[in-house]
């Protein structure tokens, strides 16, 4: 468990945004899938998690929706809404300048 | 389906805390069960979960953050937003404003009257500490004399009452270990204020010397009245009111210490109230108060008999020792009156009529006798709240209208994720911003409205009505109460509508395509036309409550009375307050009858107990005529004592008999002293009379009214003998029906005096007091008015209501045509490119007008019908304020219809023709 890093403020969004770009899901799929994909490396906790989860719904960025979950109980499902499709897009495209800018410092030097 | 979406716009507390448990208990299972799969055991698997999970309290806390900040946040951009809409349409804003601001003043301004008549608490500090004697009993006391009235309303029947004899006071008074302070007073008594300019009559008010210190007011200027002050041997002295030091002695500070006369006895003045305190309920003002003591001098009559247990005139206030409660002091007075009432001399109760006395809260039972004096207000508030649903009616169609108009923007802001809560909370924001500016002018039109209304109510009253309309904390509370509802009630259906549209279609079109949704497109048509139609309805019953009232007001003011009011001029001269007593009175009035007829203009002068339609009266019953003296078959009769030519003066015509003459007053005047003459008093009676007791006989001649003597040996009373018979005439208001009465002399009683002249009566009113002023310094004029005033005074009640509810259906008229134009102009613009395309087929001009005015006369029709049926079943309850009018009667209903409909349809005419002037070119390039 040493090698996890701390999300930066903002990125846990767009994490969130990404994962659920897939297909809709409930709060702990999402932390199950980040922390897969990064091969262990971001452990999401409940604590960041569903406060982030409340905000971007409250901007509208995602939706949700209580159904049920593969175990057959009731979770809350969350999932992309067309205005947070537009601002994936447009926070991946930050990410990427900025993660290109970061990379130019550091080669620089 | 409104109700669930509302709930889901306002989701409760609750529910928002149970789903974030269910949300994080959900995590939790997952993460255990998970554990379990890579092999741990149960418990283990819960504990490390547990530990990972961290602090679950501490999450809910965030969450709880974000929502919290989430709505303040949202609020607040809903605020900005809503201002930056408002501000974009100016027009649209401005008459919604002025609507609200005309519906929501007028209820205002009436339910400022209502909160000053009924609402506001006594003028004295610590009015809920304030505590009056109110006596219960199964029984009608026995007592000799009761007088109530005043600031506490008796009921003999129902055996209770607030006017308790002198001495159970006095007893109550020494009980020192229960009460802190103990007072009594008498109902306000007309006094004859001399020595201070002209003679003038004056409310006075006899207490006792703890009145003061009871109520808690304090002196502006000199001292209050004192227990010593109480005595009978302490030197006389009065107390002002502020306002009548301010009329009567100009506010001067030397008016304190000089000397007055009061009915001819001098009072030295030793203070002023404090400024507020004039009264403790609306019908009773006091200009002075003196002590107790001081009725031995004043009404000398009266105080010795004051001094029994069996006159009941006085109200005891009190507050209670602090520590004591309440009961165990009802218990010691209630000991101390059965005590008294049971076993005096001439027990006034039986014991089986358990007397007892109750300390009852002083305000309520003092705001009980001014209820009658709200009436008229609440029908106003009626017209007022439908005037407001009018006006809510409006600016609901025209936020309609205007949702309509933002359908696109609305559309995409619902296509870029806005959810439909958060989109009906942006528009009733709007809406309730609308109220609140709307409330907001609505204050300062009814800050307006009430001083205006007050002028009204005050116009030709001999009293300033004793209350002002102030924007008290009731008040505000009232106004911001009907603002925010106001705002809730025309927003929502806007809102709801203008939230639920159909995507694509909205996005497609823009509002007025032919393909535009015709679904939604004739549901939002039905909703406006719904809105107008309720409006006519609304408008139909605050119509015809108008139209009943002013009826009412006409009917009694042209009703004929049955004698010329025109030019006569009418006053008061109480000569017993002067000290004139018995055959003094008759000798000053034929003296002041005969100098006042020499008077350059007058035509003729009489004097009665009492002037036509001022509201006195006076009725005594006898055996019915032809029955023997101790016949149990009673029958009333008015009675008023006149003056000599009486009848020659006021215009009633004599039809058979005669008029009395100076002999018939001499009789009379015999017969009203302790022994009654022999001879029967002659009467002149009415037609009515003649109608009830002489149906078939000649009334001329005939007695009645002579009673059996009272023990053997004694002369029987002598009754009356009808001399003359009169024409019918009312008596003492218009709207009671002429009932049968006879006229006797008046002999030995105080009277007012009718002077009939040739022109403006008013002009010799100089002259009159040059004469009586001549005739004793201490006489005094009180309510000089003319005939014609006394009468609109009478109907001073009906003629505001009449006056309002006009002004209030004319509103109400005006709101609702401003709707039916608003509403059709939208339509016409909204089927602009139809009307074109059908211009362009080869519509006639008439064929659109028809097409446009059909919708505004089915919109009418409806409107009407439902109007017509709430007001005759709201106008019932106005029966006991009509006259001469039934409440569901058919000329008013159908003039007020007849004119809605008029002006409703010169409404419709604008929209029509502009709807004609629809170039098809353009309508087609409409998009």
């Amino acid at each position: 468990m040493g090698n996890q890093i701390e999300l930066l403020q903002g990125t846990l969004d767009l994490l969130i945004l990404k994962t659920l770009a897939l297909e809709p899901m409930h709060g702990w799929g999402i932390a199950q899938r980040i922390q897969q994909i990064s091969q262990d490396v971001l452990q999401v906790g409940q604590g960041s998690l569903y406060p982030a989860l409340h905000r971007l719904e409250q901007r509208g960025w995602i939706g949700s929706e209580w159904s049920t979950s593969d175990n057959n109980r009731r979770a809350k499902f969350y999932s992309l809404t067309r205005a947070g499709r537009n601002q994936l897009e447009k926070e991946l495209g930050e990410w990427e300048r900025l993660s290109a800018a970061i990379a130019l410092v550091l080669q620089q030097s | 389906m409104a109700i669930k979406k509302l709930r889901a716009i306002f989701k409760g507390h609750k529910q928002q805390e149970n789903d974030v448990n269910d949300e994080l208990g959900f995590h939790l299972e997952r993460q255990i069960e998970s554990n379990i799969a890579a092999g741990m055991s149960p418990d283990e698997a819960r504990r490390r979960a547990l530990v990972d999970f961290g602090g679950v309290q501490q999450t809910r806390e965030t969450l709880r953050e974000v929502h919290r900040g989430h709505t303040v946040e949202s609020f607040l951009q809903d605020c900005r937003y809503g201002w930056r809409m408002l501000r974009k349409s100016p027009a649209f804003t401005i008459i919604a404003v002025v609507t609200l601001a005309l519906g929501i003043g007028a209820n205002t301004a009436i339910f400022s009257l209502i909160d000053a008549v009924a609402f506001r608490s006594l003028p004295i500090p610590d009015p809920q500490g304030l505590i009056i004697f109110q006596w219960q009993a199964h029984h009608r006391p026995e007592t000799n004399e009761y007088r109530g009235g005043g600031d506490c309303r008796s009921n003999l029947a129902k055996g209770n009452g607030c006017s308790l004899p002198l001495p159970f006071f006095k007893d109550a008074h020494a009980q020192t270990g229960i009460f802190s302070h103990l007072a009594a007073y008498s109902p306000a008594q007309l006094l004859d204020l001399g020595g201070n300019g002209t003679a003038q009559v004056v409310r006075g008010d006899f207490v006792s010397g703890d009145f003061f210190p009871t109520l808690g007011i304090h002196s502006h200027v000199g001292r209050l009245l004192t227990e010593a002050d109480d005595a009978p041997e302490a030197p006389a002295v009065a107390v002002l009111n502020y306002e009548f030091w301010q009329k009567a002695f100009g506010g001067s500070l030397s008016a304190v210490g000089k000397a007055v006369r009061l009915n001819g006895v001098s009072f030295t003045i030793i203070g002023v109230t404090e400024p507020g305190f004039d009264r403790l309920t609306l019908a009773n003002r006091y200009d002075i108060w003196v002590p107790m003591a001081a009725r031995a001098v004043l009404v000398p009559d009266w105080s010795a008999k004051d001094e029994q247990l069996d006159h009941w005139s006085l109200i005891i206030i009190g507050r209670v020792k602090p520590g004591v409660p309440v009961t165990q002091a009802q218990e010691a007075v209630s000991l101390l009156f059965r005590n008294e009432v049971l076993h005096g001399a001439k027990p006034i109760f039986k014991a089986e009529h358990e007397p007892a006395i109750r300390l009852a809260a002083a305000a309520p039972l003092f705001a009980e006798t001014q209820k009658g004096a709200l009436q008229p207000f609440y029908v106003m508030m009626m017209c007022v709240g439908l005037v407001l649903l009018i006006a809510c009616a409006n600016v609901s169609g025209l936020l309609l209208a205007r949702s309509a108009a933002r359908q696109r923007e609305i559309a995409v802001r619902l296509a870029l994720g806005a959810k439909r809560g958060r989109l009906i909370r942006q528009l009733l924001t709007e809406s309730l911003m609308l109220s609140i500016m709307g409330g907001a002018l609505g204050l300062l039109l009814a800050v307006w409205g009430a001083r205006l209304l007050m002028v009204l109510v005050s116009a030709g009253s001999f009293d300033p009505p004793g209350f002002g309309p102030r924007l008290d904390w009731r008040v505000l509370a009232f106004t911001s109460g009907v603002a925010l509802i106001t705002g809730i009630v025309f927003g929502l259906a806007p809102a709801l509508r203008g939230s639920d549209i159909g995507l694509t279609s909205s996005l497609k079109s823009g509002e007025g395509g032919l393909d535009g949704g015709p679904r939604s497109r004739s549901r939002r048509f039905s909703l406006g036309g719904m809105l107008v139609s309720v409006q006519m309805a609304l408008a139909i019953v605050v119509l015809v409550t108008a139209g009943l009232l002013v009826k009412t007001l006409a009917n009694l003011r042209h009703l004929n009375p049955g004698f010329d009011t025109q030019n006569v001029l009418l006053f008061s001269v109480d000569p017993r307050m002067a000290g004139y007593k018995g055959p003094q009175i008759d000798n000053l009035y034929r003296d002041l009858q005969e100098k006042l007829s020499s008077i350059p203009g007058v035509t003729s002068v009489t004097y009665s107990w009492m002037p036509l339609l001022s509201g006195a009266l006076s009725s005594t019953s006898f055996h019915r005529p032809g029955t023997p003296p101790d016949s149990k078959d009673q029958v009333d009769s008015d009675e008023l004592p006149v003056g000599p030519n009486f009848f020659k003066t006021l215009g009633i015509p004599l039809h058979s008999g005669r008029d009395f003459t100076s002999a018939d007053f001499a009789t009379a005047a015999a017969n009203s002293g302790d022994k009654p003459g022999l001879a029967p008093t002659p009467v002149i009676v009415n037609q009515a009379f003649v109608r009830s007791y002489f149906p078939d006989s000649d009334p001329l001649g005939a007695r009645f009214g002579d009673s059996a003597p009272t023990a053997p040996g004694e002369p029987k009373t002598p009754g009356f003998q009808i001399v003359g018979v009169a024409g019918d005439a009312k008596y003492n208001s218009m709207r009671r029906e002429v009932q049968p009465t006879f006229y006797d002399p008046s002999t030995g009683n105080n009277a007012v005096f009718e002077l009939r002249t040739a022109a403006n009566s008013m002009l010799i009113v100089p002259a009159v007091r040059n004469i009586v002023r001549h005739e004793s310094e201490d006489l005094a004029l009180s309510e000089i008015s003319t005939q014609t005033e006394a009468i609109d005074r009478q109907l001073s009640s009906e003629r505001i209501t009449a006056q309002l509810s006009a002004f209030f259906g004319l509103l109400a008229l005006v709101l609702a045509c401003l709707g039916l134009y608003g509403l059709l102009s939208y339509e016409v613009t909204r089927r602009t490119r139809e009307i074109g395309i059908r211009m362009a087929v080869g519509a006639q001009s008439h064929n659109v007008i028809g097409l446009v005015l059909i919708k505004a006369i089915a919109l009418i029709v409806s409107g009407a019908t439902v109007g017509i049926g709430v007001a005759l079943g709201v106008t019932r309850f106005l029966a006991s304020f009509l006259y001469g009018v039934k409440a569901g009667d058919p000329l008013t209903l159908v003039a007020v219809t007849g004119l809605l409909a008029v002006v409703a349809l010169a409404a419709c005419y604008i929209p029509a023709r502009r709807a004609t002037k629809v170039d098809p070119l353009v309508a087609l390039h409409y998009e």
